[in-house]
Parts: structure tokens; C-alpha cells; sequence
């Protein structure tokens, strides 16, 4: 399988034109780029995901799901995560749910704790923990977690998270990716992309 | 925040540029052309590195025998004069081999993370020639020809923070050349000027045994020059926090200035000599463009009416000297006004340096504020009238629209009723988005809080976020509608390059201009710290 190494500005800049690519708006594309970094800098498995959701969504228009446990609706955790765990640390409340690549999720919660100081617990279907970020270090069951039902927590009981061995979080300055991987998501980046006119060509610098 | 004053910008002593080079001075980096692998001809590479007790630094150039015809200052090029990366540390074969296969194809090619910047150049082919021709022949080349291009090569792109996969910036390094942004490209900028020289006198040498070297007068004077299009522009419009840091500690330096009370005799005779020096800058910079020549023989007149005002002296000794200058001459132009700011930084230049290094931001991700709807529409009211003013009904507030071209992924400018492609357009109508995000409000509970909002109306949260930056950051937004007919990109252009230290903006179109960066910046050998002042104005002194 042959891997690529990408900076984090090209992870920033081409997921972001990828996700514009399907017609989301840059409020959300702009947030699901920045996960896409913040996974890409954790080594955290993120394009595999991105490019299936990508594919479902280049023609289906997307619903606004986040917090309706009603519906029971699946949380887009690439597209919503970031919004879900603003509005439940504005409101400091807990929620649960069917999450679509809740690494995603875990990546929201990083970024809201590093900017904001705010803890996180994630639990899978057993209320078992598998990811929290406590004090800015960070404790995570497995780096690669799948579609199901889960439940974060914002309110952290010290005596739940006694147990919980907690590690430093390490950030890497370049990401591996694969490339066959990476080539599927420069298809969707080139869908943004305009061709010049004429007269804009020969208005352009140089000229 | 008017593109008008934005495109009245001039460098100062706070510019990128201009603290890389106080920066080299004070730890004592040392220049060296390590490898030299260019024929007679002009073709091939050269290793120049610069060290200080900590750092290495490569810039890598590879030299390429192209047709006249090839040349473009396009970005959409694919052949240039010159290719060529700044390297951390010194490459070892196998990396210099990697560099040698894909520095040349520049964004096509593969890049190492220690590749710090990526870049192409032209020659200037008139300057270059005539060089060339004078020093073979023993002669130095004209004055008039010097002072009217002032540069032998124009970078056509400079690369940085990861781009095509080179390094990203690292803000937390102790290097304050790779902490610092866009002090990297200036590094590039100022070390292909130092190899400009090296390659003409070298290419001279080479075509007859009568060469003369180009003399130090005219190496100091030479900058690097370059040609920049609309890339830059939406960088300006995406960097809302980035650009109230740069444009706030000016202010900040400015009123320091403004609010010394006398100014001692030193400082006395360092403005005048500035003012003077300012005057010579301004009678050398010509354009063929009409409306900045008006602007600028405009400027020549009124720093010529400062100069020989009888109550300057009078003025300069008295108490608050510089708030004085700017009520006297009050109805001078930006440009003037502008050049007389610089002159003011340079002033006090201990208090500018301290800034140094602290023209970095960072722009959060999150959301994370409990304000309601209430506060966001007061917030509006309050900060963004400018925009809400404006009448998106007249067909020309939406006649242009920015978009990434296909060809180079770069930025451009199409026309909305005739070019295709409006629906991918870039999202920098920030005025019509407050528009319509205020529409939206009128709507919405006032107590209802934002990230509930946000959930219900994601659109939104973009511009949301950016009023909340606004609030604290009074100089992050433009305050015009960047899709207007009027609107004119090359103040964008010309208010980011200023910080870089660009001088002689030789506009082209509204859309694109030349410049000079380290024209007057001596090579390494002649740098001093104590005429670092010297570097403000940059003019050619009289030879021959």
C-alpha cells in the first residue's frame, strides 16, 4: 500500500476544498477541515471516513441532525461533532447517540479542550469509557473506533475518571497518508476549482 | 479599515523584511556559498547557507536555460529562470538529489518537511542583459537603468507554511526565523538578491577576461523584485485576527510616536534626515500607471512643502513635535501620511523592535461563547453598520466574484453576468453575509443563546465566529464589499505586501503589481546595525 506524507496545511486546505467540492457550507467545511487536522496531527486514522461520507453526500443534501435524539438519527460526527460539543459545553449537559466516525467526536473534544479548558468523557454502548480528554491529557480506548452508540459526558466525576490512566498528548507536525486515499479526495477538491475565462486569464499578474 | 487607506500602506521598520535583517545583524548569521554548480552558460545549482550559533539554513537554486519566449511572471508558468527552496540545515546527497528532481517542477513536485519555502524566479531580461553586457565589458551598468527597474531577478511565487507539502510554520520553535510568519520568504527573498549578484558578476567573468564586478553602491541598492496577483488577497479576508495584530501594533507605534512629548536632538536630526531621505525615495519611484503617479508626484510635493516649511523647526522643538507635524499638514495625502508614519516607527526603533516577533495570531476553531441573539445583533449595530448600509440590489454590489481557477488553484477574479463558475465562488462577500445574517436575527428569540443558534442555522457560524473576533480585534474586517465594481484588489495587495517590506509599488492593473523587496538592504558583508534607519527609504546614490 503506498503511503504519502502530507503537511498539515495541505490536510487543512484540501479537505476543506473537498467538503465545499459537495456543497456544504464553509461554516461546516471549515469546521470538519480543522478536525481533519486536529486527527491528522494525533496520527488518528480520518480520510478513509471523510471520503466515504463524501461519496453519500455529494448528491444527497444534508440534514441538520445533530441533537435530536428523537428522530434517532445518526450524528455526522465529521460535519456536527464540533457543533454538538459547543452547544453541550455551552449548555454543560451530557448526550447520547448514534455517531457516524465518532473519531471525529474525539477530535472535537480535543480541540474545545485545548482552546477552552473544558473536559470530556466518551462512553461506548456498555458505559464503558474510551476516550477523555482531562486537564489536557488525554486517555483513548483505540485509535480507530466504529459506527455505534455512544454518550459524552461534559460534567466529570473525579471518581469515574480515578481509574482512567491518562497519557500526554502528542502532537505530530506531518501526517502519512494513503495515497490512493488521497488521490479520491483531490477529486472532490477539483469540483471547486473554476475555469478561467478568457479575459480574467489575460487580466491576471504577469500580463 | 477603507481599501483606500489600506492601499496607501508603506514598509516600515515593523515589517517582516526589515526585522529579518535587524534579526541577522544582532545574532551574527553568517552568508556562505557553499556549493557552486553553475557553467558558463547559467546552468545548474548552488548551495548558499547562513548560520548563526544555532541554526542552518540552505537555500537551494537551481538554474535553468529557458527561451525568451517561455518567460511568464504568470502564475500559470511551468518554466522560470530559477527554482529554488530554503532548506533547514544543509542537504546531504540523498536529499539534495530528491530536491534536484522536484524543486523544479514547484507545486507538482514532491516536498521534503524540511523544505521551509518554495519559489521560482525570472530574470528581469532588460536589467539582466544590460549588466551582463556593461560588466563583460569592464563597464558598471547606466544609472538611469539601475534606478529605474532595480533588481535583476523577480520572484513570480514565493511558498511557505506547508504549502504543497513543504514544512508547516512551527510557531513554538525557538528559532525566530521559523516561528515568525512569513520571515522564512523573506529569508528566500533576501538570498536570491545576494545570489542575483554573485550569478551576473560570475556570468560576466565567464564572457570576457575585461570583466569588472558589479560595485558595492549598486549590489546594496538591488533588491529581489516580484510580481503578485490576487493570490494574496483572500489570505487578508481569511486572517481576520492576523490582520488586527499587524495593522493594531502600527496604530499602537504610531500613537507612541504622536504622544512623545519633545524629541531629543538626535531624534531631531534623525527625522529630518529621514524626511530627507524620503524625498529622494519618492523622486526614484515612477510608475506607468497614472493614478499612483499622480498619488505619488502628489507626495513629492508635500514632503517637499514639509521640508521647506519655515515653521518646521519650530514645530520639532516645541512640546508633542509629531502630533503638531500631522495637525499642521493635515491635508496631506494617505501616501504622504503613510511615508510620515514610517518615518515615526523609525524613530524609536527599540520600542518598534520590541514588537518584533509578536505579529503572529492565532484564530480559535470554537465557538465558545454563551452570548445571546441580542448581544450578536448589538454586536452588528454596532461594528458592522458599514456593511449593512450597502444596497445588494444594485447589480454592481455583486459584479465581481472570487473563485480558485482550475489551472493553478489560485485565487482569481471573474465577472458575475459573464464568466461561469459564480456558484463555486469563494466566500469572501462578508458584508452580504452580515446582511443576511441580521435578516435572519430579526427572526430569532433575543434570548435564544448563539450555540443553539449555530445548531439550527450552521451556515451562519462562520460569520458569527468573526463578529466575536471583531468585538475585541476592531481592525479585522475590511470594511467594503469585496464583489462591488468598485472595489479595487490591488489596495489588498499592497496593504499585505507593506508588511512584508515592499517598497515601489509599480501597480499594473487593478489587479496585480510590481514590487521591490530589500532594495537598499546591503549584502551580508555591509550590514550594520547602527544604520538600520538607512534601510527605510532606499534610493541610488549618484555614480559614474
Amino acid at each position: 500500500m503506498l503511503m504519502v506524507e502530507k503537511s498539515i496545511n495541505q490536510i487543512k486546505s484540501e479537505t476543506f476544498k473537498a467538503l465545499i467540492g459537495i456543497n456544504l457550507s464553509k461554516s461546516l467545511a471549515d469546521d470538519c477541515s480543522n478536525l481533519c487536522c486536529n486527527l491528522a496531527k494525533t496520527k488518528t486514522p480520518f480520510l478513509e471516513d471523510l471520503i466515504t461520507l463524501l461519496e453519500k453526500y455529494k448528491i444527497k443534501k444534508i440534514n441538520n441532525n445533530i441533537i435530536n435524539n428523537e428522530t434517532s438519527k445518526d450524528l455526522i460526527a465529521p460535519f456536527y461533532g464540533l457543533n454538538l460539543i459547543e452547544y453541550l459545553a455551552s449548555e454543560n449537559i451530557n448526550w447520547s447517540g448514534n455517531v457516524i466516525a465518532p473519531n471525529y467526536l474525539i477530535s472535537a473534544m480535543l480541540i474545545y479542550n485545548y482552546e477552552n479548558k473544558k473536559n470530556f468523557l466518551l462512553l461506548n454502548n456498555k458505559k464503558k469509557p474510551i476516550f477523555c480528554v482531562y486537564n489536557s491529557k488525554i486517555y483513548l480506548n483505540k485509535k480507530k473506533l466504529t459506527a455505534n452508540y455512544y454518550f459524552v459526558e461534559t460534567n466529570l466525576n473525579t471518581l469515574k475518571i480515578k481509574k482512567i490512566k491518562f497519557n500526554k498528548i502528542l502532537y505530530s507536525d506531518r501526517c502519512t497518508v494513503k495515497k490512493s486515499e488521497w488521490n479520491e479526495l483531490l477529486k472532490y477538491t477539483k469540483k471547486t476549482y473554476v475555469k478561467e475565462s478568457k479575459s480574467s486569464k489575460e487580466k491576471g499578474a504577469g500580463y | 479599515m477603507k481599501l483606500k487607506n489600506l492601499g496607501s500602506y508603506h514598509p516600515s521598520r515593523l515589517s517582516f523584511s526589515r526585522q529579518l535583517i535587524i534579526t541577522l545583524i544582532r545574532e551574527n548569521w553568517v552568508f556562505k556559498f557553499q556549493d557552486w554548480k553553475i557553467n558558463k552558460h547559467g546552468k545548474g545549482y548552488c548551495i548558499i547557507s547562513t548560520k548563526n550559533k544555532k541554526d542552518v539554513f540552505s537555500l537551494i537554486i537551481f538554474s535553468h536555460l529557458i527561451k525568451d519566449e517561455e518567460r511568464s511572471d504568470r502564475v500559470i508558468a511551468d518554466k522560470w529562470d530559477f527554482t529554488f527552496s530554503l532548506f533547514t540545515g544543509t542537504p546531504n546527497e540523498k536529499e539534495l538529489n530528491h530536491l534536484k528532481k522536484n524543486v523544479p517542477l514547484q507545486e507538482n513536485g514532491n516536498h521534503l518537511k524540511k523544505q521551509l519555502t518554495l519559489s521560482r524566479a525570472n530574470k528581469s531580461k532588460r536589467l539582466f542583459n544590460h549588466f551582463l553586457e556593461n560588466l563583460s565589458n569592464g563597464l558598471q551598468p547606466e544609472f538611469e537603468q539601475v534606478k529605474k527597474i532595480g533588481y535583476l531577478l523577480r520572484t513570480t511565487a514565493v511558498y511557505g507554511n506547508g504549502k504543497f507539502g513543504i514544512a508547516d510554520y512551527n510557531f513554538k520553535s525557538d528559532s525566530k526565523i521559523l516561528k515568525n510568519g512569513f520571515w522564512a520568504e523573506m529569508l528566500t527573498v533576501y538570498m536570491l538578491k545576494i545570489f542575483s549578484i554573485e550569478y551576473v558578476n560570475f556570468l560576466a567573468k565567464n564572457k570576457s577576461k575585461n570583466y569588472t564586478k558589479l560595485n558595492d553602491n549598486i549590489s546594496d541598492y538591488l533588491g529581489t523584485g516580484n510580481a503578485t496577483g490576487l493570490g494574496m488577497a483572500p489570505f487578508i479576508v481569511n486572517h481576520p485576527k492576523l490582520i488586527h495584530k499587524w495593522i493594531n501594533t502600527k496604530q499602537t507605534l504610531i500613537k507612541i510616536a504622536l504622544d512623545q512629548k519633545t524629541l531629543s536632538k538626535n531624534k531631531l536630526k534623525l527625522f529630518l534626515l529621514l524626511l530627507e531621505n524620503s524625498k529622494k525615495h519618492i523622486n526614484q519611484w515612477e510608475v506607468e500607471d497614472k493614478k499612483q503617479q499622480i498619488l505619488i508626484n502628489q507626495s513629492r510635493k508635500e514632503i517637499d512643502q514639509i521640508i521647506n516649511s519655515k515653521l518646521l523647526f519650530k514645530i520639532l522643538n516645541s512640546d508633542y513635535p509629531l502630533k503638531k507635524i500631522l495637525s499642521k499638514f493635515n491635508r496631506i495625502n494617505n501616501e504622504t501620511r503613510e511615508i510620515l508614519y514610517s518615518i515615526f516607527l523609525e524613530l524609536f526603533p527599540k520600542i518598534t523592535d520590541t514588537y518584533s516577533g509578536k505579529m503572529n495570531a492565532f484564530d480559535k476553531v470554537t465557538l465558545n461563547s454563551n452570548y445571546s441573539i441580542a448581544k450578536i445583533k448589538s454586536l452588528i449595530k454596532l461594528n458592522y453598520s458599514w456593511a449593512l448600509k450597502i444596497n445588494f440590489n444594485r447589480s454592481s454590489s455583486k459584479y465581481f466574484f472570487w473563485y480558485v481557477s482550475e489551472t493553478k488553484q489560485e485565487p482569481r477574479l471573474g465577472l458575475s453576468k459573464e464568466d461561469h463558475g459564480y456558484e463555486k465562488r469563494l466566500p469572501l462577500d462578508i458584508a452580504k453575509q452580515i446582511y443576511n445574517l441580521n435578516d435572519t436575527l430579526k427572526k430569532m428569540p433575543d434570548k435564544m443563546k448563539i450555540s443553539e443558534f449555530c445548531l439550527k442555522h450552521l451556515k451562519f457560524k462562520s460569520i458569527i465566529k468573526r463578529i466575536l473576533i471583531n468585538e475585541k480585534h476592531q481592525f479585522s474586517e475590511i470594511h467594503e464589499n469585496l464583489e462591488d465594481k468598485n472595489m479595487r484588489p490591488i489596495d489588498i495587495l499592497r496593504f499585505k505586501l507593506s508588511f512584508f517590506g515592499a517598497c515601489k509599488f509599480d501597480p499594473k492593473s487593478n489587479l496585480w503589481t510590481r514590487i521591490t523587496l530589500f532594495q537598499g538592504v546591503p549584502l551580508p558583508k555591509n550590514l550594520k546595525e547602527n544604520k538600520t534607519y538607512m534601510l527605510s527609504f532606499p534610493f541610488l546614490n549618484a555614480y559614474g
